[in-house]
């Protein structure tokens, strides 16, 4: 073989492998998109009415554009295919614009920085470092991510940080300085679990997706259904699923016809399970079917069809946002309206839970004196104390404990007619869970409802 | 090529003595230390906590697109399954350092080891194979790796065989060397080993099994007639590039301190070959120019606030260009490039175009 036969064979084996190469990134570009579909958002839960609320309810000076030093801020999300948490940011972002143009924070600006992240602990850690040694960012508010709590919490306690943000793992709950506006996969599950005791069913089949801290998570359902004497079965799966006929098959049979399935998975791959239920049948064949609150989105409601009325319920963690007239769901909505061009999933539980973390940040800030520093500002974070926000069931309060479950209170949604609507209002999550008697041990209060709509 | 030349190849002909290192090599070896004096002692100070983290990445990632650019332009081996030869290694070192006081290095040879062990025994299989049919095979193996770690998880302190708590609220990170604590001192120790692997694996291609790995990929046919042990040296190709990943896996655990499963997807094996495929598979520092590629340019895109979703049109892009215009890769057409350019500055007459390809 002379050399410009080696030279063309060479090439042509790269070029070979260059096709598979970009055949297989198309395809794996493809099967993002997929995954993406509604995005494993709770996005979509648009309401009717027009907003009743002007944004300059937001700021202190309606009108006046803040022109102070700017306070920085930042936050950090997990937005990649399949699973998009950006909401919580941007959300966080069009409210502090708000702010920023009705006279600000004791007039100064707020910057806020959303940073996103790919499930990636070196790229979070990086990004943190960024926030806080590049931007100088003074507090961490709006971070929603499946791992950041786990990876950045040493680092935000060696520098002080009280992170106000949505959380997801295990650490956003059990630990001094970071604080949840949601109540995450595990106390969301104990809700719908919960739900399914108090409708006396005779046994619970609980599945989630294999993600780090499935043992963590199903610690609190299977607290509550051996409190009541009902046994449950739990059950993991690799995601994407690849049967989703077995795993509701498998469910349905484990549950048996006075059982409850309760699930706890992003919305598409819910949405798999229960439509492989409604096309095998087995809707009627258990009691009950439950799940936690990512599977609040309208858009579950209205893929499932009237089939599931009154026969599939859902955790919500937040106000539901259908009928609500209060004035936060108003000034929820005009800052969407007007601010929230970047917010993709528009009206929804992840934009909710931006709103309530700068809602409630704004707060605090407000009652700093004197300069915007770390020290300052997370000490305005640590002292929030009994903040209603029309958002949540009951008061907020960062407070000075080992752990942190504030929003320990919830509501429960079922399908009617492609909506979500409200089926039982503000309910505490029993006590039998060990970490929420844990927290309210520490916070010494019992659960007390609050009336919403006072907002900031 | 004739058989004699696959034997002088490969080594098993008369001994050759190394030619006297000539001008562009003393250029090439001072450039290289240079480079590698301001990576340690110069970038740090003035690196951004942000960079210095993407930069340990750098490192680690620039072993990795090592070891598969030496199965894919050494060999000829296209592999798709790098990434679950890293996950085993980086499952091991956090393993081991969860588990064991070792110091820090031995850790990192053992979970080399190891990887080395697993990663020869699962591609066996697929020694039959070239082309499309073996990217394929070790494609489904990424898969199986990746399905088995999502099932018994990344160790995060707990105890058995597997070492994860489910239940752990609170999750230890994994170790780090004692001195090498902080993010700058990590990245320092990072460089080193990067260096150690290099050097290995620069051994490897001037002796014996760098030319009889030559032999295989410019005809394997013609090395089995040859002589040539092509199934050991093509195992041997597989272990080393197996080892040399194991090695960035443990660092990579000492890196992240906290490993998942979600962390090592499937795309990330296609992403991977096609980086070394731009940075050039051919070359060394098409290895470097690879993991820059891989961790830096994500790093910099985030930074100027471009999603990072893009990143796989960028990849798919470049794999395009590489095959359109420059097979060897960014480490030979950067070089060409600047060549002409500066040709053109100094107004010199271009020469005929010199053959591009495979160094």
């Amino acid at each position: 073989m002379n050399r410009r036969e080696q030279r063309r064979s060479s090439r042509a084996g790269v070029a070979g492998a260059a096709v598979a190469v970009l055949v297989a990134v198309s395809a794996a570009a493809g099967c993002s998109s997929l995954n993406s579909g509604s995005g494993g958002k709770a996005a979509s839960a648009p309401t009717a009415s027009t907003p009743t609320v002007s944004t300059s309810k937001c700021g202190t000076k309606p009108g006046v554009k803040a022109t102070g030093s700017p306070i920085v801020l930042g936050g950090i999300t997990t937005k990649e295919p399949g699973t998009d948490f950006s909401d919580i940011g941007t959300t966080a972002a069009a409210y502090f614009d708000c702010v920023n143009d009705n006279g600000g924070i004791n007039g100064h600006p707020v910057k806020y920085y959303p940073e996103t992240e790919q499930t990636n602990p070196s790229q979070i850690a990086s990004l943190a470092h960024q926030l806080v040694s590049t931007d100088h960012a003074v507090g961490i508010v709006g971070s929603s991510s499946i791992i950041e709590c786990s990876v950045d919490n040493s680092y935000w306690k060696k520098e002080g940080f009280y992170v106000l943000g949505a959380g997801i793992d295990p650490e956003c709950w059990s630990t001094p300085n970071t604080i949840s506006v949601n109540m995450g996969p595990r106390y969301s599950s104990d809700g719908a679990v919960a739900h399914a005791l108090n409708s006396h069913v005779s046994k619970i089949a609980f599945d989630q997706s294999n993600v780090p801290g499935t043992t963590y998570i199903a610690g609190g359902p299977n607290a509550l259904a051996k409190a009541k004497h009902v046994p449950i079965q739990d059950f993991t799966e690799n995601v994407p699923l690849t049967s989703a006929n077995s795993v509701a098959i498998k469910l349905a049979n484990a549950a048996g016809p006075s059982g409850a399935v309760v699930l706890n998975f992003t919305p598409p791959e819910a949405l798999l399970i229960l439509q492989a239920a409604q096309k095998l049948g087995l809707e009627d064949k258990v009691k009950e079917w439950g799940c936690s609150t990512p599977c609040n989105t309208d858009f579950l409601a209205k893929a499932l069809g009237p089939k599931w009325n009154g026969k599939f319920f859902v955790n919500a963690e937040l106000t539901p946002l259908n009928g609500d007239t209060s004035q936060t769901a108003g000034l929820y909505q005009a800052i969407l309206a007007k601010y929230g061009k970047n917010v993709t999933g528009g009206v929804g539980s992840f934009s909710q839970m931006g709103f309530t973390d700068a809602e409630i940040a704004t707060h605090a800030l407000e009652t700093v004196k004197g300069a915007y520093t770390v020290k300052s500002v997370n000490a305005a974070f640590k002292n929030i104390k009994n903040y209603v926000s029309g958002m949540q069931c009951q008061a907020f309060t960062y407070g000075n404990y080992s752990e942190h479950i504030p929003n320990n209170m919830d509501y429960t949604v079922t399908p009617d007619n492609g909506k979500m609507v409200l089926t039982q209002g503000c309910t505490a999550i029993p006590s039998v869970d060990p970490q929420i008697a844990a927290y309210r041990k520490l916070a010494g209060t019992a659960p007390q409802a609050s009336s919403s709509g006072s907002g900031s | 090529m004739t058989v004699t030349d696959h034997r002088r190849a490969a080594g098993t002909g008369a001994p050759r003595r190394l030619p006297p290192l000539g001008r562009p090599a003393i250029t090439r070896i001072s450039v290289i230390t240079v480079l590698l004096l301001l990576a340690l002692f110069a970038l740090p100070p003035v690196m951004s906590l942000y960079y210095t983290d993407t930069m340990t990445q750098v490192a680690i990632y620039a072993i990795v697109t090592l070891g598969l650019g030496v199965l894919v332009g050494r060999v000829g081996l296209f592999s798709l399954g790098q990434v679950a030869v890293l996950t085993i290694g980086a499952w091991t070192g956090a393993r081991l350092l969860f588990a064991t006081g070792q110091p820090f290095p031995v850790v990192l040879i053992e979970a080399g080891l190891v990887t080395m062990v697993i990663g020869t025994l699962i591609t066996l299989p697929a020694l039959r194979l070239r082309g499309l049919y073996l990217a394929l095979i070790t494609l489904m193996l990424a898969g199986a790796v990746t399905v088995i770690e999502a099932t018994i998880n990344f160790p995060n302190g707990g105890g058995g065989f597997s070492g994860y708590d489910g239940s752990l609220t609170h999750i230890p990170q994994i170790r780090r060397p004692s001195i090498a604590v902080s993010d700058a001192a990590y990245y320092r120790y990072a460089v080193i080993v990067a260096i150690i692997m290099f050097g290995l694996v620069y051994l490897h291609l001037k002796t014996r099994p760098g030319r009889a790995w030559a032999a295989i990929k410019q005809s394997e046919p013609a090395a089995l007639a040859a002589g040539l042990n092509t199934t050991f040296y093509k195992l041997w190709a597989l272990a080393l590039a197996s080892f040399v990943t194991g090695v960035a896996g443990a660092l990579l655990a000492g890196a992240d301190q906290e490993l998942f499963s979600i962390d090592f997807p499937i795309q990330n094996s296609i992403e991977l070959l096609a980086v070394v495929l731009m940075g050039g598979a051919y070359s060394i520092t098409g290895a470097v120019i690879a993991a820059f590629l891989f961790q830096f340019l994500p790093a910099l895109l985030q930074n100027w606030g471009v999603p990072n979703d893009w990143l796989i049109i960028i990849f798919g892009l470049g794999v395009l260009q590489v095959l359109t215009t420059a097979p060897a890769g960014i480490a030979d057409q950067m070089p060409r490039d600047i060549r002409r350019l500066w040709r053109r500055v100094t107004r010199k007459p271009a020469r005929p175009a010199a053959e591009g390809g495979a160094k």
